[in-house]
């Protein structure tokens, strides 16, 4: 149940909610360097969101970066082939990445726990594996390259598709937060047979979560792939996309919409410098980052904020 | 029961007349084929050990092989000795690196839900070949050894024979492995463990004390397999990944806590991996089977229980 | 002689223990009391399963109080659990050598425990090479007895022993009770009073985490409060 809204969550909201646009316009008057950074923070919070979405209903993926990577290919292919205008080809990429776990999650969802998580991280190895081998379409370990980049290079153009991707992104996990969608979801993740017994269908709930998550995985691949105008089995399916929208959202907080978020902002910056410092191995940052936020905070940014402002308003 | 049996019975029966038709078909497809069995049933073996009998995941499994071989390699070339006898350090030192992961990491996570360890685990793992990558870089290395290229000839086919080693060493983990459960009073307290912690407890087991030391058991026979491993294939810091997969995999098949059965499990798959490698143009989809047919295992796996 | 000296203790918001004294010494002692008085507390208490804030735990002059259940175990106290707590895929034979195995001083004498153990409950001896989960509630209750015994304790504690149990189980189960009493120190948490009140010397009822009578059995039996509020009529 919700707690009724305090006088002072609805400050907090009025502040995080000015601070939030201002932190996404800023990059926009602040030039090309910015609105990089600002690009690769908003494609691992869509992961990161799309993430804690299914996560919510207590399935657990390791498969994000084989969605990330099937969508960057299906919006190459499809560039490549037929021709299609860049922006078009983020659209194909959702629907037939949204096909594809149709398929593969009508199967695959019945398994629970360490065995779908497990799962998971062999279907972003097949789809790998699949086009590697199919040379003649894919380009094989070689990938494929575009003629062109989307909206040709232009920063500020690209930097706001990747805003409203993230804004859509940011509602859909709301929808997921409200009505029967979360219900059904906090209802399967806390005791299946109970949901069962309230006469939920688990499985398709599941298959929504399952396929929605996916596309949206798939979109940002394709627009990932889009800004840099190629592919290679090996980079576009690279356990990056796995590692770090987990991080993000085991540090901004699980099981909310704003968990992600701020984990993103907030470790997204600060990744970009890292890279700066430590070139090879920074990822080490984001496997220490899921060890030391489970042990040590496993509520993530978030949790803490909330614990904070309840201590307050009791006080 | 005699539905398993029968059911396990015409199994048999399928894997004897392929193996049969394999072994007609070519000859080295079978070698091979028993030769990476041996590889994958010495990797997956510790795994069942803390997966089946103390009910531990651990998705770092694979990284532990790798860090295992990184620091043989290291002491090999530093000291100027064979691997084998820089594995006399490394296998105690994994033993300690054991006991660390399980005191910092695992052990805050043992009672809470299956997820949390997983995550956890997963984040070990990254932090294990993230570190190796700081410190040596993503370059692949490697140890030439003489005594790898040994081969044999029967008949008109010949082929390499160091790779047996392997099928012997699952062998030597199998029976070890086996022996210390049924034998020792530490097997059995971690049997009784994995069955029911609270009971244990109750008897007079110190229930940390044997996740660590069955932890710690895990990573040491890593720091032997990882040697093994490294004297045959070039490592990078990745490597491990593909094994953690494949050793979850060989586990569920064999069925959680059967430990024989890893062998024959690993067979299946080591030998329809091979048999799609010698089809031409068929190397580059080995790996795609094997995970297909992991994928139906789990699939299968899972419809039963919940049935 | 199990000694418990004001201890203090709470486990969730149910079953708090308020400064509370009692003894086992040779004899078979009763606790009783409703549900949520505090009897399953005290048990995991004297367990070392939840921190006592204040007082001490004894065991025959040696302080026992938090420490680790194994210790407390090998030192010569013995649990059978509410739920039994069994190893369910192991036989009945694994299930009482596994205890004895994990004490010292029952380690060497294993093989004789268990045929006493097994002439104590010959059913045990009957069903040894099946499996734990294959039997019964009552053979399960007998086997959880049993496997506590293996230890050769000096105290064997048992919580709610009778519970789930069929009439005619429960009365095999504490004459059975009512010999051994001869042998060890006895402390049975029971909500069945009136069948426990024939094997125990003495009893304590517990309300709300505290004594509220002691005596022995057959004052408690002829309390007027107890009689009305765990005897019935």
């Amino acid at each position: 149940m919700k707690p009724t809204r305090t006088t002072g969550s609805v400050i907090a909201l009025w502040v995080f909610g000015v601070l939030g646009v201002f932190v996404a316009v800023l990059p926009l008057l602040a030039g090309p360097y910015a609105q990089a950074i600002g690009r690769s923070v908003l494609t691992y919070l869509i992961l990161a969101v799309s993430w804690d979405m299914l996560i919510r209903s207590g399935q657990l993926s390791f498969g994000i970066a084989g969605f990330f990577g099937l969508g960057s290919y299906a919006a190459v292919m499809a560039g490549k082939w037929l021709g299609m205008a860049p922006i078009l080809t983020l659209l194909l990429a959702g629907v037939v990445v949204a096909l594809v776990a149709a398929a593969v999650g009508s199967v695959v969802l019945r398994l629970r726990g360490m065995y779908f998580a497990i799962t998971t991280l062999a279907l972003a190895e097949i789809f790998r594996i699949i086009i590697r081998n199919w040379n003649n379409f894919t380009g094989g370990p070689n990938g494929a390259l575009l003629s062109g980049v989307i909206f040709g290079g232009n920063a500020a153009a690209t930097y706001t598709l990747m805003l409203v991707l993230g804004v859509l992104a940011i509602a859909a996990s709301e929808w997921f937060e409200h009505g029967k969608m979360h219900f059904a979801l906090t209802a399967i993740r806390n005791n299946e047979v109970v949901a069962k017994s309230s006469g939920i269908n688990i499985y398709r709930y599941l298959l929504i979560a399952f396929v929605i998550t996916s596309a949206m995985q798939g979109v940002v691949g394709a627009s990932y792939a889009q800004q840099f105008g190629f592919v290679t089995p090996e980079s576009s399916f690279h356990m990056n996309y796995t590692l770090i929208p987990l991080a993000l959202a085991l540090f901004g907080g699980m099981y909310t919409s704003w968990g992600p978020v701020v984990g993103a902002v907030i470790l997204g910056v600060l990744g970009e410098y890292l890279k700066l410092y430590i070139p090879y191995g920074h990822l080490i940052v984001y496997g220490l980052i899921i060890v030391l936020v489970l042990l040590l905070m496993p509520k993530g940014i978030v949790g803490l904020v909330r614990a904070r402002m309840r201590e307050v308003s009791h006080d | 029961m005699s539905k398993t049996l029968r059911l396990q019975i015409i199994l048999g029966g399928c894997v004897v007349v392929a193996a049969v038709l394999i072994f007609l078909w070519k000859p080295t497809v079978l070698i091979y084929g028993v030769q990476r069995a041996g590889l994958y049933a010495a990797i997956a073996l510790p795994m069942a050990l803390i997966l089946g009998v103390v009910h531990i995941v651990n998705l770092a499994h694979g990284e532990l092989m790798m860090v295992a071989a990184y620091i043989t390699y290291y002491l090999s070339r530093s000291l100027g000795v064979d691997p084998f006898v820089a594995m006399l350090i490394t296998a105690p030192v994994m033993f300690g690196v054991g006991i660390l992961i399980y005191k910092l990491t695992i052990s805050h996570a043992v009672k809470g839900p299956e997820l949390n360890q997983l995550i956890l685990t997963f984040g070990v793992a990254m932090v294990l070949s993230q570190l190796v990558n700081l410190l040596t870089t993503s370059q692949t290395r490697k140890i030439s050894l003489d005594y790898v290229t040994a081969s044999a000839t029967i008949g008109e086919t010949s082929f390499g024979t160091y790779n047996f080693l392997f099928v012997g060493l699952a062998a030597a983990v199998l029976i070890g492995l086996q022996l210390f459960l049924k034998r020792t009073r530490l097997g059995q307290a971690a049997t009784a463990v994995g069955q029911n912690p609270n009971g244990a407890e109750i008897i007079g087991i110190d229930v940390q004390r044997t996740y660590t030391i069955v932890v710690a058991i895990a990573a040491g026979l890593m720091g032997i397999i990882g040697t093994f491993f490294l004297t045959k294939f070039s490592i990078f810091p990745a490597v491990g990944g593909a094994y953690t997969m494949k050793s979850f995999c060989l586990v569920a098949m064999a069925g959680i806590g059967n430990l024989p059965m890893i062998v024959v499990s690993s067979l299946i798959l080591a030998v329809a991996e091979s048999s799609i490698q010698a089809i031409p143009g068929g190397s580059g989809w080995a790996p795609l089977v094997f995970f297909a047919l992991i994928i139906l295992v789990i699939m299968t796996r899972s419809f039963r229980r919940s049935s | 002689m199990l000694k418990i000296d004001s201890i203090s203790c709470s486990y969730g918001r149910l079953g708090v223990i308020h400064d509370l004294s009692m003894e086992v010494g040779a004899e078979s002692v009763g606790l009783f009391g409703p549900n949520g008085a505090g009897k399953t507390t005290l048990v995991n208490a004297i367990f070392g399963m939840v921190p006592v804030k204040s007082g001490t735990i004894t065991l025959d002059g040696q302080d026992i109080t938090g420490k680790p259940t194994h210790e407390i175990v090998r030192s010569g106290v013995a649990l059978v659990p509410q739920a039994r707590e069994l190893f369910p895929f192991m036989t009945v034979r694994e299930n009482l050598m596994v205890a004895a195995e994990q004490v010292p001083h029952a380690r060497e004498r294993s093989s004789e425990t268990l045929e006493e153990v097994v002439s104590i409950f010959p059913i045990l001896g009957e069903r040894s090479r099946q499996l734990a989960v294959t039997l019964s509630g009552g053979q399960q209750r007998m086997l959880a007895v049993g496997r506590s015994l293996m230890a050769r304790p000096r105290v064997l504690i048992l919580d709610e022993p009778s519970l789930g149990l069929q009439p005619s189980i429960v009365h095999e189960l504490f004459s059975i009770l009512g010999e051994m009493k001869k042998e060890i120190s006895i402390l049975v948490a029971e909500q069945n009073v009136r069948e426990s009140l024939r094997s125990v010397d003495r009893g304590y009822v517990l309300e709300n985490g505290r004594i509220v009578i002691a005596g022995s059995a057959s004052e408690l039996a002829h309390d007027p409060e107890v009689e009305r509020s765990y005897l019935g009529l």
